[in-house]
């Protein structure tokens, strides 16, 4: 009988990764393995903001190093800077949630097919979606966000002393299309 | 060869070793590394019992897991585990101490350093350990633009079916693959990536050995670095020319 080998124990989602697990419903075998979680040790007494915060906080860090061999380091550290002081304990207000990761994912693969030269601004909206915007003289854009690829873009550019203003859903597919009538240079390369 | 943007999702080292390293030690680790690892989580067993006089909740900690800032590098240290309802099943049956990078991978010289530094201070406290296991595990996730359709572009080992049958869209392969007196768990296969527009394919490395390992820590390390070469031959002989221009 060929014994399964031992596997050497490693931390992210693609250590879980396995020909078991990443085949869908097996017939006659449970389709969950058995897990472990680690618990924050600081957290021990009750403090449910600040535990919040660290989960969402770690839930995103993990999430970008899945993908970090893609992205500039310069902007990473920049990056994390941000998401921490957005998610600084001593300003929170514990009606506000922190940046829920599917709108963080979506922000990522955004961020990774614009490869916008001038890194955005950061802000956080209602429902934990994150807020990135750009602002150039008197052209603004700022980009909601949403889960599942889903963006909520509201812009003002002026093209010949006329501003043009717009809110407009679409999706991380589809944003260079939306953009491209607007020149959207303007905001995302370095002047 | 160095590449510029490694392909690497997660390197780990490990040691195995024989019996339990128990809390208040586990708690002294956590504050000797604190500043380089300032997160500590600890790893909690939950059990219940439930019988005629009503049901029991048994909490018991296990392990101990600490992470940079950036949450990038981390350490497990664990105790072995039983299964949690009293069956005679062993999930892990020896001690571990693991070092783990994620990516961004700063390279092999200041992770393996990183690992000894840690390990020797780790075990100036919970005392010199027999080692059962030594791993050195990477697992790579190749992002490939756009559908995969011919999987031998990217890597040359896929399963050999039928000629009757038409091209697999997925698959996956667990090989182990005798290298000296060590082995070589090789696990390869399609799976979803991250970015938008593209595909990935898993190459999960993971050379260890259970039997002649040295009780000195230059003798264990020399190990590691052999583990790391095997990895690299591996893993080159795996991927095609299209494949490393992905990483340039």
């Amino acid at each position: 009988m060929n014994v399964m080998p031992s596997l050497s124990r490693g931390i992210s989602g693609e250590a879980d990764y396995d020909t078991y697990a990443s085949v869908p419903a097996r017939s006659g075998q449970p389709s969950s393995n058995e897990r472990s979680h680690f618990i924050p040790e600081t957290f021990s007494e009750t403090r449910p903001t600040e535990e919040r915060l660290f989960s969402a906080l770690a839930e995103m860090k993990v999430f970008f190093s899945q993908v970090a061999m893609h992205m500039d380091r310069e902007w990473r550290n920049r990056l994390f800077l941000q998401l921490d002081r957005l998610h600084d304990p001593e300003e929170w207000d514990t009606a506000d949630d922190p940046v829920e990761i599917g709108s963080f994912r979506t922000f990522l693969r955004m961020m990774f097919l614009l490869k916008p030269e001038r890194p955005p601004g950061l802000a956080l909206a209602n429902d934990g979606h994150l807020l990135a915007h750009w602002i150039s003289g008197r052209d603004r854009l700022t980009i909601e966000c949403l889960s599942d690829d889903r963006l909520k873009i509201v812009f003002t550019r002026w093209l010949e002393e006329t501003p043009d203003r717009g809110a407009i859903m679409t999706t991380i597919d589809r944003l260079d299309r939306t953009l491209d009538p607007y020149d959207p240079s303007c905001w995302f390369e370095a002047h | 060869m160095n590449y510029a943007r490694p392909p690497i999702t997660e390197a780990v080292i490990e040691f195995q070793f024989a019996g339990e390293c128990g809390e208040s030690e586990r708690a002294k680790v956590a504050r000797k590394l604190k500043r380089r690892y300032p997160v500590a989580e600890s790893r909690q067993e939950i059990t219940f019992e439930s019988g005629s006089g009503g049901a029991n909740q048994h909490v018991k900690t296990v392990g101990l897991k600490l992470s940079s800032d950036d949450r990038t590098e981390i350490i497990t240290l664990s105790d072995p585990r039983s299964s949690p309802v009293g069956l005679p099943i062993v999930i892990e049956k020896y001690g571990a101490f693991s070092a783990s990078q994620l990516a961004p991978y700063c390279g092999w010289a200041s992770f393996s350093s990183r690992f000894a530094e840690d390990w020797s201070i780790v075990e100036k406290i919970i005392g010199w350990r027999k080692l059962q296991r030594i791993g050195v595990r990477f697992i790579n996730r190749i992002d490939i633009p756009g559908a995969i359709s011919d999987p031998r572009r990217w890597v040359s080992i896929e399963p050999a079916l039928p000629a009757q049958f038409p091209r697999p869209t997925s698959f996956n392969m667990r090989t182990v693959i005798p290298i000296d007196s060590a082995q070589a768990n090789l696990l390869v296969g399609t799976a979803p990536s991250p970015l938008p527009r593209h595909s990935a394919i898993l190459l999960d490395i993971d050379i260890y050995t259970v039997s002649s390992i040295g009780d000195q820590t230059g003798e264990r390390l020399e190990i590691l670095k052999y583990f790391h070469d095997k990895k690299n031959w591996i893993f080159e002989s795996c991927i095609t020319d299209d494949t490393r221009r992905l990483f340039k």
